[in-house]
């Protein structure tokens, strides 16, 4: 009784709290991921070439500090803790970023959580940036290299040196969620150098170079490229890397992509017609979103699990038996900047449902049973393996530019019950044995009353005499 | 990325371009000629295949793993040679469109420009293809148009066992062993199989037979060994009481073992021996002290 009260006293505490936070977060509007941002930018002039995309996140609710790179004071953590949620690195003035953004730092600093945002241009990406692009095994051409594309230039700029290149968005295709691949016909202007990803699949590509483009060394004497670093669809222009915490590191070629000269500027292509303003504003928004968890983050509401064809079955039991129908259910939303939506599986996609024990023994798809307006319900039935032990309904669903879900719970599946068995008349085969019985207590019966009733018959008592 | 239509389109329209830019002469557009690709053996025969910005080499070219294709062409900015920034012999695998580079070594003064191919310079993704597309791009700073022009296809021939040792280093450099985040196969349970019965013609038999057995019996003995009941009404005269209790006690008992079997528990069952158990040892002492005592009376 006691009990009781105290939960529903929690209970309306919980209610109040939540009541009292959907005002706080209404007033403030914060972000999912929370909304300190520190912006690693060298002097006013230059983030004033970077206001619109610096105002554009202070207008969803980011606040934006602009601190310089040396700063004494800039530290990223606070007492161990992260006293940012997100950091924008523009490419240093100087050498280097200074004591407190080393790559170790960084680093320490998604582990907590904290997504970063490299900006950098060829002319200066300090020996910081090169570790950590190190470590997450992208490969950063040396100083002073640019990426060129005599095919995919602005001819507007009339830059001679075709540096401006125009990038398509990345294909949609069917097997992924990607938040990058809008209208195909836009233009994103691009100006640096590109970079090339290893084989891990924590990386993902955001912006891949045209089939044209080459990278080589600017600084370099020869007329002509001999010797070009990358070229081609193998190289990348923007890309990123999803920790398995979820924290996303996201590094960009071009830091004037971000630029308002960039997003502002009108570009055309040779041999097309007429001048096209750039998707640069709407990409880096994009990129910028995706990167400070506004889009691609998934999460689980709910599970369930019970026993298919019994109407009043318990949910989530621990334990169940051999062969037991079970339906297993799963809820799940997706964060789509401001609110959440119902998660859609692409259609080449599938989400899948494993039950393991050391190996899976099942692994079928979830398919959508139900949508309300913020999730989706995913439902799969399937028979309990004829094999006892101790199983684990896992949803791992891994898949690049969302969150990973990896979900597991653990149920007991026990044998039969003796009394669960079929029964043995149920068995022709156990018929004969069955009768077998039945005559041994009939003749018993029938035994008993000769015995105890019968009077003797008088020739066969002559033949006992005899004997 | 741009495939072999786009490179066609960028073709026509480096036409376009080339045509109205005619007039001003400054700005032609990056072009090539005396092209020819040579499939040399080590042998010394070679084949010479003629090929145009136009005109690509007719059929693919089979390049065997001690051959060498070297490309050979003049690289012309519109009408007079030119030695432009990038000039690229692309090979492509055209279902997966994985691409790799070779630039040409260009000679400024002649435009004279070639590229050598041969296995060891293709990675093993593409060595192991079974036929690859040729491209070449010219293209340089300034206004004259870039082209982009396939030039033909090449057939790598392998030997097996060179064959056999690309294809494992293929795997692995796209990453065998390493993790691809993607929708695993599908796995379904294949149960044990349920244990079966005989066919029911055969337990049929057999439990005919088991009756019959039955059957036999009691023609043993009533008809055979003279068995009868005659002695019943004496019985009951005698042992009013215990012998019905006796009997039904015994029937009650197979009752219960029927219960046990059917429905009941062991401590139903139990309990239920125990109030039948008791009344059948008494009666039956009872009952079979007059059965004995028909006995010492010479009647049985």
């Amino acid at each position: 009784m006691r009990l009781q009260l105290q939960s529903d006293m929690a209970s309306r505490t919980a209610f109040l709290l939540f009541f009292v936070n959907l005002f706080v977060s209404w007033v403030s509007a914060t972000p999912l991921t929370g909304g300190r941002v520190l912006a690693v930018i060298e002097e006013q002039y230059d983030s004033t070439k970077y206001s619109q995309f610096l105002m554009d996140l202070k207008g969803r609710g980011y606040d934006v500090k602009l601190e310089p790179a040396k700063k004494d004071t800039l530290s990223l953590f606070e007492h161990g803790e992260k006293v940012w949620d997100h950091v924008i690195l523009f490419p240093p003035k100087f050498k280097g970023y200074g004591p407190a953004l080393t790559p170790q730092k960084l680093l320490e600093f998604t582990k907590l959580g904290g997504n970063v945002l490299i900006l950098t241009s060829p002319s200066s990406i300090p020996e910081q940036v090169r570790e950590l692009a190190r470590e997450l095994d992208i490969g950063l051409p040396p100083k002073d290299y640019i990426t060129v594309d005599h095919f995919n230039y602005d001819t507007v700029s009339k830059s001679e040196k075709h540096d401006v290149i125009l990038a398509n968005r990345p294909a949609v295709s069917p097997a992924v969620h990607n938040y990058f691949s809008g209208k195909q016909d836009d233009l994103i202007a691009f100006r640096g150098a590109g970079h090339t990803l290893g084989n891990g699949p924590l990386l993902v590509p955001l912006l891949t170079a045209p089939r044209t483009a080459y990278t080589y060394d600017s600084k370099e004497d020869f007329a002509y490229a001999q010797d070009p670093w990358a070229a081609g669809t193998q190289m990348q222009l923007v890309s990123a890397m999803q920790a398995r915490n979820n924290a996303r590191i996201t590094l960009v070629g071009s830091v004037d992509m971000f630029s308002n000269e960039f997003f502002d500027m009108k570009v055309q292509k040779p041999g097309s017609t007429k001048p096209q303003k750039t998707a640069n504003k709407e990409f880096c928004r994009d990129v910028a979103a995706w990167t400070f968890g506004e889009k691609g983050i998934v999460k689980v509401n709910s599970i369930k699990h019970y026993l298919s064809n019994e109407p009043n079955a318990p949910v989530n039991p621990n334990m169940y038996r051999i062969k037991n129908d079970v339906t297993f259910e799963i809820e799940l939303s997706e964060y789509d900047i401001d609110r959440w939506v119902p998660f859609k599986v692409p259609s080449g996609d599938s989400l899948q449902l494993e039950f393991t024990m050391l190996d899976p023994y099942y692994r079928v798809p979830l398919l959508p049973s139900s949508t309300s307006s913020n999730a989706t319900t995913f439902t799969t039935s399937f028979k309990i393996p004829d094999q006892h032990g101790v199983f684990a309904f896992r949803v791992n669903y891994k898949r690049p530019y969302i969150t990973y879900i990896d979900e597991k719970y653990s149920v007991t599946v026990r044998h039969f019950a003796h009394d669960e068995y079929t029964r043995s008349w149920d068995i022709s085969g156990a018929w004969v044995w069955i009768a077998g019985i039945a005559v041994t207590i009939i003749g018993w019966i029938g035994f008993c009353a000769l015995w105890l009733w019968s009077a003797p018959a008088a020739a066969k008592v002559g033949v006992k005499k005899t004997q | 990325m741009r495939s072999t239509m786009s490179s066609g389109m960028s073709f026509w329209t480096f036409f376009v371009l080339a045509f109205s830019s005619f007039v001003g002469a400054a700005s032609g557009a990056w072009t090539f000629e005396d092209a020819q690709a040579v499939v040399a053996a080590k042998g010394g025969k070679a084949d010479t295949y003629k090929f145009s910005p136009t005109q690509p080499v007719k059929g693919a070219l089979t390049l065997g793993p001690k051959d060498i294709l070297k490309i050979s062409l003049t690289v012309k900015e519109d009408s007079k040679v030119g030695r432009p920034h990038q000039a690229f012999l692309l090979v492509q695998e055209p279902e997966s469109k994985v691409e790799t580079f070779f630039p040409l070594s260009v000679k400024e003064l002649s435009g004279k420009a070639k590229v050598d191919l041969s296995h060891k310079d293709l990675p093993a993704f593409l060595l192991t293809a079974p036929s690859l597309s040729l491209s070449l791009v010219l293209g340089s700073f300034g206004e004259s148009p870039a082209s982009i022009v396939t030039i033909g296809g090449v057939e790598p021939s392998l030997d097996p066992t060179s064959k056999a040792l690309l294809e494992k280093q293929k795997q692995k450099d796209i990453g065998e062993g390493t993790t691809v985040y993607k929708a695993k196969d599908e796995i379904r349970y294949v149960f044990r199989a349920d244990p079966q019965s005989p066919p029911k013609i055969i337990t049929l038999a057999f439990l005919l037979s088991v009756l019959a057995g039955l059957g036999g019996l009691f023609v043993v003995w009533f008809p055979i060994l003279g068995g009868n009941l005659s002695h019943l009404p004496k019985a009951l005269k005698a042992a009013p009481i215990s012998h019905p209790l006796f009997f039904a006690s015994l029937l009650s008992l197979e009752g219960i073992f029927f219960m046990y079997y059917t429905q009941w528990n062991l401590f139903r069952t139990l309990a239920g021996m125990a109030v039948v158990g008791p009344v059948a040892l008494f009666s039956g002492s009872r009952a079979l002290r007059e059965v004995r005592a028909r006995r010492e009376k010479g009647e049985r």
